[in-house]
Formats: structure tokens, C-alpha cells, sequence
């Protein structure tokens, strides 16, 4: 009886090596080996043809005393990552509000706030280009009916960078419907007892609404800022990280490194340090969650 | 039986790792055997008759026409070789040296490749491209392609590794309808850079979104001050920064500068509005290259145009240099299919009809076809222009080669930003040169 029983549980734990084999094999060729060879080589000086020449942590070294194009990647990329990752997670938010009225047409302001997501990637962020356009694009050409003169968006070291946040702003989709689904999951009766109480539309906001969707928000922030500080398409498409650098930001950085610059053990350096950066600022966002984050079962 | 099964999985893993490691450790190992450079086209010679099915592969770049242009052709050769079968793989111009890298470092080059001139002098003398110069000789080709450009851009220690398809430069496009409106006569090839500047002042109306520009430079200022009046601010040989108390640079600087910011021109230096230019009809002129002429046939229809050579400064007695890139085509070292690959690349750069089809696109490098009336002459139906501006630009008087890989594009690229940061305000033309000079010469230092 005992022995038929071993045999049951072998037989149960070879059923989840193999199937959890596809994803070991595939993380470990695709992600870990690639990581740890993207890790020896940024202790290197390689082109990506000849021998890799080892040269210790002078990569490292170059990247945080003397290279001035890495502090200014990294200042333009937490500039879009400061301000883009709030304002776009209060979009967000106050639009799966709306969506969350039972009215007339919802379902069809939900597919239409959602469609920007699906269609991102390069060919948006032409239509884009097309947009901001100075002389032709629409948006000056609307500005131009109301006698405003437009701004140069993304022809303007100014505007620039701003210009990219805005466009940002047409793709929180992903993240509405998260919040939309967050706003769907609270209880009515919580804010039939708030009415009971007289509450205001705002106390029940703070008091059980935000409360209650701190978990959403705090995911959707946490993955915003892994995407942020990855940005790369958007300026790589639309700006070369001009004008002036002012949209120079980190994935270009080390993209340009590696292939334009056919430096590829810097980049993996900085590649690197970029994940550290990562790391650091995921956990202090973790950290803080203690202080505002609320689950229903620390509650309980 | 579970450590038994864990011990075979983890080394399955490590099998599959060791081995896609050793893959792309052959490639980057300077002497793995290969000895093709030494082979001569006999050597390689397959006998490939006509039942004998070969795949080869080849790797191009180019926009939608240009690279229609490339699948037509393959298209026609496999129409003439039903036996010869093309993989195609493509990459858009923006991507394609990203695409040629990883081909190299993975060791999956395919057996025909494109070059371009800019970029491929950096892997010139690798093992990675077949010499094609005892093929040359063996077809006894010498005589088709100008053998003195073959051995600038695309030869090394006396390897010829790839094989001209056509040459690209620049010149100004005019539009007529403009020139007329503001009461000028239309270019000549002996006209000044003072006249441009006025005929750009004279047709420079309107605002907003109604302006009409006088000049567009679309993204081209950063790759042609460069070298504009034949004193290039760095030496490719020597690595050194020839920025600071260069007059032919400064006096570069301030045409792209002052027509920019006298509003002559739009500053579109880092790409943003570099969709719509010339075709629109708000360009009185407009810096343009071969590889537009494809667009501005197709695309215009309101208004009549023509090219004209670049400009003579006066003041310094030089005419402004077009920037020079070639393309050509290579074969991978390691294909199995040189032969039938070197036949390939005979038909698209040895053969009238394939020059025929990607004149569009840039100067024929087939001689026995650049230099005939024919092409001078012949435009398919297609809008006409002086073909024979774009041929007297690419003389090596009035042309300079462009590098852009490796040190020299981030000298490039620091030098833009400079640029930039000038036409930005934030800084004066001297400073700028003083940067361009200190962080030019500490780039090439450490390579």
C-alpha cells in the first residue's frame, strides 16, 4: 500500500518536470544564458567580432565617473519615468471611473480608450510623427484654427520630452482596464453603508475606493516603471534622442553603444547597471506599499 | 528517480547551452579555418546544372520601392534559374546594420549581402566576406565597374569584398512652380552659394502651417558639415580632430545655421519632421539624394521640378562636396553556394535590365550602362530629370566618402548634439567648436 502510494507521487513530480521543462529550457537558453553572457562581457572590451580583451570593472568605472552621455540618458529617462508613470497611472484611474458608469455607450468608450494599446509600436509612433508635425500636423493645423501658433513638439529641446509623455498618455489602456476590473471587484455595500453615513463623494474615494484599488495601482505602477526606464522605440523612431540630447534617454544609450558605436562589452555594462537601477527602485516601491498598499485579508 | 530526472534535465540544459555558446564562439574566432579569402572563384566552382535544386539566402535593405526594386530582380534571376530558389531577408535601412551585426556575431550571414559604404569599411579585412577578386577576374569583369571605387570602399589588403550595385549622392532638387512665382531664373550648375541663399530668401513665404520654406536640409546638416568644403574635421587614417580653426567647417556650420535660424529652413537635424519634404511643395529646393528621385516621380504631379548640381562657395573657391555612399554586394564566406551566389550578384550589378531597374534608387554602377544615352535619356514614363547632375556629383572632385560606425559615429553623434545645442541658443559657435574639438579628440583617443 505504501510502496503504491511513492510510486503515485513519483509519478506526479516526473509529470511536473516535464511540463515545466519547456519554460526552464527556454528561460535558461533564452533569458539566464543570455544574461550571464551579457554579465561576462561587460567585464570586456569586445566589437562584436574580435576576441573579447578582459579589463576588470573599467566599464563600470567609465560609466559612473566619466561618461556624460550616461548621466544625461539616465536624468532624461527618470524625467519620463517621474513624470510620465503618475500622471498616467491618475489617468488611469479617473477614466476606469468614467467606464465604470453604467451608461449608455461605456462598453464602446472602453474599446475606444483601449485601442491605442493594441495598435502601439513603430507604426503609431509614425502617425505620430505625423501629428506633431509643425508645419503639417494636425495638431498645430488645430491649434492654427484657434489662433494659436503651435510648438515646434518635437522639433523643440523643450517640447520634446513632453512631447513624448503626452503621447504616453494614449496608451494607459492596459492599465485602465486593470483598475476598471479593481473598481468592479469592490463590494456596493461598503458604499451603500457610506451613504448611510453621509459620506461626501470624495471621503468615499479616499476612504474606500483608493484603499480598496491600492493593490491595482500599486501593480500598475510597478510594471509603468519597468516599462519607463526601458524606453527606447518611441525616441529611437520619432527623435534620435534629439533635439539637443533632450530625449536622449537610457535604452538608447546603450543601444547606440552596442551597435553604433560597436562598443558591445559597455553596453553590456550598461545593460547592467540599468538593472540595478531597476532593482533598487522596484524594492524601495515595494517598500513604501507598506504605508498605502491595503489587502483584504491584512484586514481581516 | 527524481535526482535521476533532475540530473538528465539540467544537463539537457547544459548540453543546449554549451552548445548555441560554441556556435557563436566560432564566428567571433579570428582564424576558425576559414581559408576563402585564399580560394579562387574555380575553386569553388559547384556544378550546379539546371535539376540541381540550391537555396540561397540574401539579406537586403531598403524602403518599400527600393526593396521591391531588390525582390524583383531576385525574382527575375530565379524566373531565368527555375532551379535556384532565394530565401529573401529583409531588414528596413534603419534596422539593417543592427540585423548585419547579428549575422556576424551568430555566424547565419546570408549568401548574398548588401553593404553600404558608411559602415562596412569597419569589418573590411575581417574573415567574414569570399574575396570576389578572382572572380573578377576569372568573368573578366574588371572593366565593368570603376575598379579605382571598388578599391576605396570595398577593398582591403587586396581582398575585393564586395562588388559595386549603384552609388548614391546628393544634389538640389528645385521646384519650378516656386522659382517662377518668386520671379527667379531656374539653377545652373555654376550657381553660387550666395544665390541659393537669396533664391531661398525670395521664395520663403507665409506661417505656420502655410509657410513655404525656401530650402529644406532635411536630416543631411550633421552628415555634411562635415566635410562641405574639402577639409574634413577629422582624418579617418591618422584619428585625429581637425575641428578647431577649420574656416571651411565653420563657414559649413553657419550656411545650415543662419538659413535655419533666419527661417529659410526648417531644423528637422533630428528626424522629427523629416516625413513630408519637397513632394509637398513647400520646398523652393530641398537637399536631395538618388534614392528620392524614386518618390518624387511617383508622388509628384502639381508642379513641374528638376535637379541641379550643389553650389560653389565663392569665398573659398570650392563647390559644396556631396556625401558619397555606395552600395554593393558581398558573399558570405561560409556559403556553400558561392558559385551560384557570384551569379546572382553578376545579374543584379553586371547586367543592364537589373542597373536599368534600380537607377530610381541610385547612379548604375555598370559603366557600359551609366555612360550611355540611354540611361541619360530614357525614363520609362516616369517624370524626367538631368540624370547627369547626380553623375557629375559623384566625381570624386565633388564627392566625399561618409563613416559612420563605430568611433567616428560617436564623434558623429557628439558633434550633432553640439549642433544642436547651437541652433538651440544654448551655446555660441565658438564654444561649439571648442566642444566638438576637446570631446572629438577624447573619443578617438581611447580607440
Amino acid at each position: 500500500m505504501f510502496t503504491k502510494k511513492k510510486r503515485r507521487l513519483g509519478d506526479t513530480s516526473r509529470l511536473f518536470y516535464l511540463f515545466i521543462s519547456p519554460w526552464i529550457i527556454g528561460f535558461l537558453v533564452f533569458t539566464f544564458f543570455p544574461m550571464m553572457f551579457s554579465l561576462v562581457t561587460s567585464f570586456t572590451n569586445w566589437n562584436g567580432l574580435s576576441m573579447p580583451s578582459f579589463v576588470g570593472f573599467q566599464n563600470f568605472k567609465a560609466i559612473l565617473t566619466t561618461d556624460k552621455s550616461f548621466r544625461t540618458a539616465l536624468i532624461n529617462t527618470l524625467y519620463f519615468v517621474g513624470v510620465s508613470v503618475p500622471l498616467n497611472t491618475i489617468l488611469s484611474i479617473v477614466l476606469a471611473m468614467l467606464l465604470n458608469k453604467k451608461l449608455p455607450g461605456t462598453n464602446m468608450f472602453r474599446a475606444i480608450f483601449y485601442l491605442p494599446t493594441i495598435c502601439s509600436g513603430v507604426a503609431l509612433y509614425i502617425a505620430w510623427m505625423y501629428l506633431f508635425n509643425p508645419n503639417t500636423g494636425f495638431l498645430n493645423v488645430l491649434l492654427g484654427y484657434i489662433g494659436i501658433n503651435g510648438p515646434g513638439w518635437l522639433t523643440d529641446a523643450k517640447t520634446a520630452m513632453p512631447s513624448l509623455i503626452f503621447m504616453e498618455m494614449f496608451t494607459v489602456g492596459t492599465s485602465m482596464t486593470i483598475v476598471l476590473a479593481g473598481l468592479q471587484d469592490i463590494p456596493s455595500s461598503y458604499y451603500e453603508a457610506a451613504d448611510i453615513d453621509g459620506a461626501s463623494a470624495v471621503t468615499k474615494f479616499f476612504k474606500i475606493t483608493f484603499p480598496m484599488l491600492s493593490p491595482v495601482i500599486f501593480f500598475n505602477i510597478l510594471m509603468s516603471l519597468i516599462k519607463g526606464l526601458q524606453i527606447f522605440t518611441q525616441p529611437f523612431v520619432m527623435t534620435e534622442g534629439g533635439p539637443a540630447k533632450a530625449t536622449y534617454v537610457y535604452g538608447l544609450h546603450l543601444y547606440k553603444m552596442a551597435f553604433n558605436y560597436t562598443r558591445f562589452g559597455y553596453a553590456s555594462a550598461l545593460a547592467w547597471v540599468l538593472f540595478i537601477i531597476l532593482i533598487l527602485l522596484s524594492l524601495f516601491i515595494f517598500w513604501t506599499s507598506k504605508f498605502w498598499v491595503y489587502y483584504r485579508e491584512d484586514v481581516s | 528517480m527524481k535526482k535521476r530526472f533532475s540530473l538528465i534535465l539540467v544537463l539537457t540544459m547544459l548540453i543546449t547551452i554549451a552548445f548555441s555558446g560554441c556556435a557563436k564562439s566560432d564566428t567571433n574566432t579570428p582564424d576558425n579555418g576559414n581559408t576563402n579569402g585564399t580560394n579562387t572563384g574555380k575553386d569553388n566552382q559547384q556544378d550546379n546544372t539546371d535539376d540541381e535544386e540550391v537555396n540561397i539566402t540574401f539579406g537586403f535593405w531598403g524602403d518599400t520601392k527600393e526593396a521591391e526594386m531588390k525582390m524583383q530582380l531576385a525574382e527575375a534571376y530565379m524566373d531565368e534559374n527555375p532551379n535556384v530558389n532565394i530565401e529573401f531577408e529583409y531588414t528596413d535601412g534603419g534596422g539593417y546594420l543592427t540585423k548585419m551585426q547579428t549575422w556576424f556575431s551568430s555566424n547565419t550571414v546570408p549568401d548574398v549581402f548588401g553593404v553600404a559604404s558608411d559602415v562596412v569599411f569597419q569589418f573590411l579585412g575581417s574573415d567574414l566576406f569570399e574575396d570576389l577578386g578572382p572572380y573578377i577576374e576569372r568573368d573578366n569583369l574588371a572593366s565593368e565597374w570603376n575598379m579605382d571605387t571598388v578599391e576605396a570602399v570595398y577593398s582591403k589588403d587586396g581582398k575585393i569584398q564586395a562588388v559595386p550595385f549603384i552609388s548614391k549622392v546628393f544634389a538640389i532638387a528645385y521646384n519650378k512652380e516656386l522659382f517662377d512665382a518668386a520671379g527667379l531664373d531656374y539653377p545652373t550648375d555654376d550657381w553660387t552659394v550666395d544665390e541659393m541663399i537669396e533664391a531661398a530668401r525670395a521664395i520663403t513665404s507665409g506661417e505656420g502651417t502655410d509657410k513655404v520654406y525656401g530650402i529644406g536640409w532635411g536630416v543631411r546638416p550633421p552628415e555634411f558639415y562635415r566635410n562641405l568644403y574639402g577639409n574634413p574635421i577629422y582624418d579617418v587614417d591618422t584619428l585625429t580632430m581637425n575641428v578647431a580653426g577649420n574656416a571651411e567647417f565653420k563657414s559649413a556650420v553657419s550656411l545650415f545655421a543662419d538659413t535655419i535660424k533666419e527661417g529659410l529652413a526648417p531644423n528637422e537635424a533630428s528626424g522629427a519632421i523629416s516625413t513630408g519634404g519637397f513632394e509637398t511643395g513647400k520646398f523652393g529646393m530641398q537637399l536631395a539624394a538618388t534614392w528620392d528621385i524614386a518618390t518624387y516621380q511617383s508622388m509628384i504631379d502639381s508642379f513641374e521640378w528638376d535637379i541641379v548640381m550643389l553650389p560653389i562657395n565663392e569665398d573659398l573657391n570650392q563647390r559644396m562636396l556631396t556625401t558619397y555612399r555606395g552600395n554593393g554586394w558581398s558573399i558570405s564566406a561560409n556559403s556553400k553556394e558561392k558559385e551560384v551566389s557570384w551569379d546572382f550578384i553578376k545579374f543584379m550589378s553586371a547586367n543592364k535590365e537589373s542597373q536599368k531597374a534600380a537607377q530610381s534608387f541610385g547612379i548604375p554602377e555598370l559603366l557600359s550602362y551609366a555612360n550611355s544615352d540611354e540611361y541619360l535619356t530614357e525614363f520609362s514614363g516616369l517624370t524626367p530629370y538631368n540624370k547627369q547632375v547626380f553623375i557629375n556629383m559623384a566625381e570624386a572632385e565633388n564627392s566625399t566618402s561618409f563613416y559612420n560606425l563605430g568611433a567616428f559615429a560617436e564623434v558623429n553623434d557628439m558633434m550633432k548634439t553640439q549642433y544642436e545645442m547651437m541652433l538651440e541658443d544654448q551655446i555660441t559657435i565658438d564654444e561649439m567648436i571648442d566642444e566638438m574639438q576637446k570631446q572629438g579628440e577624447a573619443i578617438l583617443s581611447v580607440n
